[in-house]
């Protein structure tokens, strides 16, 4: 089964460059353009794991996350957080609300891919 | 010597403890006994040179006066004279208006302390903004940096990458890096004139030239957005005294604000000049959906995008019009959003007509 991916961001050109990345993955992907539109497509689409930028509009990525782990249903969801504010308080908070891994913009898209993809290989040894 | 009299050795010592405490009273004795020589000794009734000696112990703590009317109260024969009295009044009233003094030292010292904090607390709020700033201006540089690395990336990582998208890549690493500098430009701009570093060439400044080159300035944009400019501007307009290049930056921002966000329909931009009383007032009103009252204090905040959208091919850099505001504030104007211009939004700022408030 091909797995999912969300990718929340407000920024145009980084979701082109992420849809980019993650079709040639060869995953199924949908994006998000702020923090609430995120939310529904967590529901509608049922991704195996969200790309989310922290500063969204009308709800940040950190309050996303938050909800999203305190919803059993998405306890298996992956969620990679994505920032432009390079600071160690800021990468703290995000693994605090609960994201697998926090990545600073600008990121090297190789080790973004090879990222996403040991995240979702865990997935089929746990399965398998 | 002003004693005559002796008086009770008992009753001198106990004045001394009383008003020196036990140690120094001890000590003051001993002194004195010291000086009269060794074999000597203290008998209970005192001379007048022990009374004298007593009183100038006294005096050193209490004050001369008030020391000879302590030492009077023992001494035999020897009344309290009106200026015995008078001296101790003195002193006290010396002594009061000392403490006084003291108090309005400390207050003005507590004064002093408070300013100090207040400052302090200014400097720590001013240093939490500038930090803030740095922080948001890091944020909005990452941002088409992060394009730009990425799109480097893919092209570099797909060797067979079709010329369509290729090209479509590279538009968008090129519009992300003019993106970048324009961004550098405007921070270096408003820390410049923030700063007061900024240079200003002020001079006579005729008006309706300077919306005549900001009208031929924005036509490419005006036409690429199928928009109207259409202005106003008074034959008889006075020249007002400001830095030509800075006022053309302000329309040229206002324009390219207002041709964003008139109608996409049928989009149409005033630019309206007029003198009023003691200032030239100008005006750039557009017809679009105007700003939301949620947004209206906002929107003159730095990095605010209040209204860009997502799609905006070419993104501000949400410094225009803090920029622009600094700018018509220095030259002694004001730059505001009039909210009477509704449905669409109306930007005014006034340029002074007298030398007043220039710099």
């Amino acid at each position: 089964m091909t797995a999912r991916v969300l990718l929340v961001d407000d920024e145009p050109n980084i979701l082109t460059s992420l849809v980019f990345l993650m079709e040639r993955s060869g995953y199924e992907v949908q994006v998000a353009a702020d923090g609430e539109e995120a939310l529904a497509a967590v529901d509608s689409f049922r991704p195996d794991l969200v790309v989310l930028d922290v500063m969204l509009p009308r709800l940040s990525g950190y309050e996303v996350c938050q909800r999203l782990r305190a919803s059993p249903a998405h306890r298996d969801l992956h969620i990679v957080m994505l920032t432009a504010k390079g600071r160690d308080v800021e990468a703290a908070k995000g693994l605090e609300v609960g994201a697998d891994a926090y990545v600073t913009k600008p990121f090297a898209t190789r080790e973004l891919v090879a990222l996403v993809g040991r995240m979702l290989e865990d997935d089929g040894a746990g399965q398998g | 010597r002003f004693w005559r009299g002796g008086a009770p050795t008992a009753e001198l010592r106990e004045l001394l403890v009383r008003f020196l405490g036990a140690a120094r009273a001890e000590e003051a004795m001993r002194d004195y006994a010291a000086r009269r020589g060794q074999d000597w000794q203290f008998g209970a009734a005192a001379d007048a040179d022990l009374v004298d000696h007593v009183e100038r112990v006294l005096g050193g703590a209490v004050g001369a006066a008030s020391a000879r009317v302590a030492v009077a109260s023992v001494v035999d024969e020897e009344p309290i004279g009106l200026a015995e009295l008078m001296d101790v009044l003195e002193e006290t009233s010396q002594a009061i208006a000392h403490s006084r003094a003291l108090e309005e030292k400390s207050h003005a010292l507590e004064a002093a302390t408070a300013e100090l904090r207040a400052a302090n607390e200014r400097l720590t709020e001013l240093d939490r903004l500038k930090d803030e700033f740095v922080s948001t201006v890091t944020h909005e540089l990452r941002t088409p940096l992060t394009s730009i690395r990425s799109f480097s990336e893919i092209l570099r990582d797909s060797p067979d990458l079709d010329d369509e998208r290729r090209q479509e890549f590279l538009a968008i690493v090129i519009s992300e890096s003019e993106r970048l500098t324009r961004l550098i430009n405007a921070v270096l701009d408003l820390s410049k004139i923030e700063s007061g570093t900024a240079e200003w060439h002020i001079s006579e400044v005729d008006l309706a030239s300077l919306v005549d080159d900001a009208v031929a300035s924005t036509r490419q944009l005006f036409a690429e957005r199928g928009a109207q400019l259409r202005t106003t501007v008074p034959t008889d307009l006075p020249q007002v005294r400001a830095d030509a290049d800075r006022v053309l930056q302000v329309l040229l921002n206002l324009l390219s604000n207002a041709v964003k966000f008139c109608d996409p329909e049928d989009g149409t931009v005033r630019l309206t000049v007029q003198r009023e009383d003691g200032h030239v007032r100008i005006d750039v009103t557009d017809n679009g959906s105007g700003v939301g009252e949620q947004d209206r204090d906002r929107i003159f905040e730095r990095f605010d995008q209040g209204g860009d959208t997502a799609a905006d091919t070419r993104r501000g850099t949400g410094l225009g019009l803090p920029i622009s505001r600094e700018i018509i504030i220095r030259l002694g104007g004001r730059l505001w959003l009039d909210s009477t211009a509704e449905p669409g939004a109306r930007f005014a700022f006034t340029l002074p007509l007298d030398d007043g408030g220039q710099r």
